[in-house]
């Protein structure tokens, strides 16, 4: 009897350290200081590739879309937009991992021409 | 007490190096990974790209040119092009009950065999008179990597039936060089494996087993990538038969299944924010293997058989371009191929008969094998969707027929003193990295490689002398020297840009595997031990391996480090040759062997033998003290308790790689303090 205490006791230690997968993580897009439409890709926890086109209601929206994404999962926002952000203080778009900023942009990237700007930021959620 | 099977080969004295090792071995020293322990042989050494999976070496064979097994036969396919995965990696070091290693190509009843055969052995259900449980567990602790790992092995029945059921579970942390430097090289493994045993009537038996093995986060510093995931199955089945007839001695069959799903990625590599590349890969590999032991006459003794396996693989890597804009609204996205249903099949004959008589022992071994193999096109597409390297389906097919064979002759000087002769040729066709890997850089070379579907058998002509001597005063000394005359060598062939261009960012350019000609390796090996029966142990040993290629190509490059061409050079030494390793171990046993100190020197010369055709970098001189004691505190219960690397030297083995976009080569880890529980009951 007492061995087969034992035996269960040593089977769940390494049945409870075998329980490996890592706690999900918080992800946030977030594009604030843009009142005209613009167009955003952003990759979803699936690792599938979402284009919107978003309208904001006024000057102070801000667009958010979360998702809980695991470590070493692909982050990726683009943003396409023609409104002038040479003298925008608000502006801001960026990928942000347990509440903080792990990629961000305060200006455009490419400037394509017809005043369209395009910006970037992409990484993968962080490892611990 | 566990049964481990460890095949009889009906052979006392061999005119071969063979070595087993047992589990009181085993249990001595912190075993986290299989390739790194076996470095404790003479003149075995592992190649490390990470803090485990090291990929084993004998006598400078290496990959392919071993044959790596599980009990008796089983072995499987990796999925790593890089050999992240090197058979030994998807066993867990705790589950090895005993390894045996027999150097060279004389082995030939173990399936095709060229440089020689490393046999890891796990614990086999055994039947007991009347049904009982028994429960093996060992715990370990190592400083340092703060690496815990734990392996419970639950063994009992009855007559009739009977099991072993055992769990593993290992995790690491990243360890830190002499220097005090962190190196990447955490890993987590766990895993089960359960065996069953019938016995349906007397003297035979089946066996039944079944493993999972599972390994996360497995980090690569001198690869591209890490082992995210690694899902390893194996199936088996055993049918074993003692004393059938007369003639029959015994009967073995093995069937067998390795299953392995394995997932790769840069996700901690810097160069992830431009392409989070992930690779999958499946490897399955199934055979079988079946002998008859035949008894011929009162001297000698015949074992015949057949052998089969086949290995299919396939598998793509998938770059997300997050370093480019969308394209139509969708983050860029390429798959490539890795391995385009690549399949190799081999189909073997082999015999062994050993003859016993007077003074002389003589063994003669061959073995007949047919290996075929084939892929789907060996293509990868550019931008405009040309295919840049154009192999068809049809050009990739290829089929040999291999012979092998050996003999060898071993003859009692006197009481104490033998001499054995061995002479074999081990043949082995290319493997599926060198038939069908579709650019990748897979060498310790900086340069990318090209699978050739038409390359010829690779052929170890090996003479193997052996002396030995064994007193019961004066201990016994085993003295061992080698040459191999290894024909059509593989190696890498550079391609110019013209005919093809490298596709990997910061490699050299592209190479094609090919036979580039007759190589040569030679060295010796040297052992002494006291003998048993005295409470002090000395045991010494000293192994050394040479190797050159007659005639390579060496290419030449401009101060900006551009290649403007080449030139010949003969007898250039062979890559990834170990220098000479000296060991020296004294132990003294007090207290009726409860209490056992162990010390242990070893001393590896420099190498400065290094291949200048594939850009091989020289290494240092070290030496290290390692120290353990062993306290036995009951036949239950053991304690080992020791420091490896006790000056906390920092240093690197020679075979280790490079870490990657560097020219710093991996270290070993620096003062590492461990302590092995084993509890038996």
């Amino acid at each position: 009897m007492k061995n087969i205490f034992l035996v269960i006791v040593l089977m769940s230690i390494i049945a409870v350290s075998c329980q490996k997968e890592s706690d999900p993580t918080k992800v946030d897009y977030m594009i604030t200081g843009l009142t005209d439409s613009y167009e955003v890709v952003y990759l979803d926890n699936k690792g599938v590739s979402i284009s919107q086109t978003i309208i904001p209601s006024g000057p102070s929206s801000k667009w958010v879309q979360s998702f809980e994404m695991y470590q070493g999962d692909p982050v990726y926002l683009y943003l396409k937009f023609k409104e002038d952000i040479s003298s925008s203080m608000s502006f801001s778009m960026g990928i942000i991992v347990n509440s903080k900023y792990e990629y961000q942009a305060k200006y455009y990237e490419k400037n394509t021409g017809d005043s369209i700007f395009e910006v970037k930021r992409a990484g993968v959620v962080p490892f611990k | 007490m566990l049964a481990v099977e460890i095949k009889d080969d009906r052979i006392v004295n061999h005119a071969y190096s063979k070595i087993i090792i047992k589990e009181s071995d085993i249990e001595q020293s912190a075993v986290r990974d299989i390739g790194d322990y076996l470095r404790e042989i003479p003149n075995l050494s592992a190649v490390r790209k990470g803090g485990a999976n090291l990929d084993p070496v004998i006598r400078g064979f290496k990959y392919n040119q071993l044959n790596v097994q599980v009990d008796n036969g089983q072995s499987l396919e990796g999925g790593c092009p890089n050999r992240m995965d090197p058979t030994t990696g998807h066993i867990e070091a705790g589950d090895i009950q005993a390894i045996e290693v027999l150097k060279g190509p004389f082995a030939l009843r173990y399936g095709p065999t060229m440089g020689g055969v490393v046999n890891m052995l796990t614990a086999n259900p055994r039947p007991f008179e009347k049904f009982q449980i028994h429960v093996k567990a060992t715990m370990g602790y190592e400083s340092n990597w703060n690496g815990q790992r734990q392996n419970v092995t639950v063994y009992g029945g009855g007559k009739k039936v009977y099991f072993t059921f055992s769990g593993n579970n290992s995790s690491y942390g990243n360890y830190s060089d002499g220097n005090g430097d962190l190196v990447s090289s955490s890993f987590t493994k766990f895993g089960y494996n359960a065996k069953l045993g019938i016995s349906l009537a007397e003297n035979h038996k089946i066996i039944l087993s079944y493993s999972e093995f599972y390994a996360r986060n497995v980090m690569f510093p001198s690869l591209p990538m890490d082992e995210r995931a690694d899902d390893t199955k194996l199936y088996s089945f055993d049918y074993k038969a003692n004393k059938v007839s007369k003639r029959i001695e015994t009967i073995d069959f093995k069937a067998y299944l390795s299953d392995v799903d394995h997932t790769m990625d840069n996700k901690e590599r810097g160069f992830s924010d431009t392409a989070v590349a992930i690779s999958q890969i499946f490897a399955r590999k199934y055979g079988y293997r079946a002998e008859f032991g035949l008894n011929t006459n009162a001297n000698s003794h015949l074992f015949v058989g057949t052998d089969m396996y086949h290995i299919d693989k396939d598998g793509t890597r998938d770059k997300l371009m997050i370093g480019q804009f969308p394209m139509m609204g969708n983050v860029p996205q390429k798959i490539e191929n890795l391995w385009n249903q690549a399949m190799i099949s081999n189909y073997g004959l082999f015999a062994e008969y050993r003859l016993n008589k007077n003074l002389w022992e003589i063994v003669g071994s061959a073995r007949l094998d047919y290996n075929f193999a084939s892929s789907d096109s060996i293509s990868l597409l550019n931008g405009s969707k040309v295919d840049i390297i154009g192999i068809s389906a049809d050009s990739t097919a290829s089929s040999f027929i291999n012979f092998s064979f050996s003999a060898g002759a071993t003859r009692k000087l006197n009481e104490n003193m033998s001499l054995g002769f061995s002479f074999g040729r081990g043949v082995r066709s290319a493997s599926m990295i060198e038939r069908f890997i579709i650019t990748l850089p897979v060498g310790f070379d900086n340069f990318e490689y090209i699978g050739n579907p038409l390359l010829k058998p690779e052929v170890n002509n090996e003479f193997d002398l052996i002396y030995k001597y064994q007193h019961q005063t004066y201990g016994s000394v085993e003295i061992t020297g080698f040459y191999s005359i290894v024909q059509d060598y593989i190696s890498g062939v550079y391609l110019p840009p013209s005919v093809q261009k490298p596709l990997t960012a910061g490699v050299l350019g592209v190479k094609k595997f090919e036979n580039i000609g007759t190589a040569n390796l030679y060295g010796f090996e040297l052992s002494y031990a006291t003998p048993n029966r005295y409470n002090w142990r000395i045991g010494l040993t000293a192994a050394s391996t040479f190797g050159t290629i007659n005639e390579v190509e060496v290419l030449d490059f401009d101060a900006t480090g551009a290649i403007t061409g080449s030139h010949l050079v003969n007898n250039d030494p062979l890559g990834e040759i170990p220098p000479l390793n000296l060991n020296a171990r004294f132990s003294y046993k007090l207290f009726q062997e409860k209490l056992t100190p162990n010390l242990n020197f070893r001393y590896v010369a420099a190498q400065n033998n290094v291949s200048t055709a594939m850009m091989e970098l020289t290494s240092p001189s070290f030496s290290l003290i390692d120290f353990s004691l062993k306290y036995k505190h009951s036949k239950n219960l053991s304690i080992i308790g020791g420091v490896n690397n006790l000056l906390d030297k920092t240093y690197y083995e020679h075979l280790n790689r490079r870490v990657l976009g560097t020219d710093h080569r991996l270290y070993e880890p620096g003062r590492v303090f461990f302590v092995n529980i084993v509890y038996n009951i």
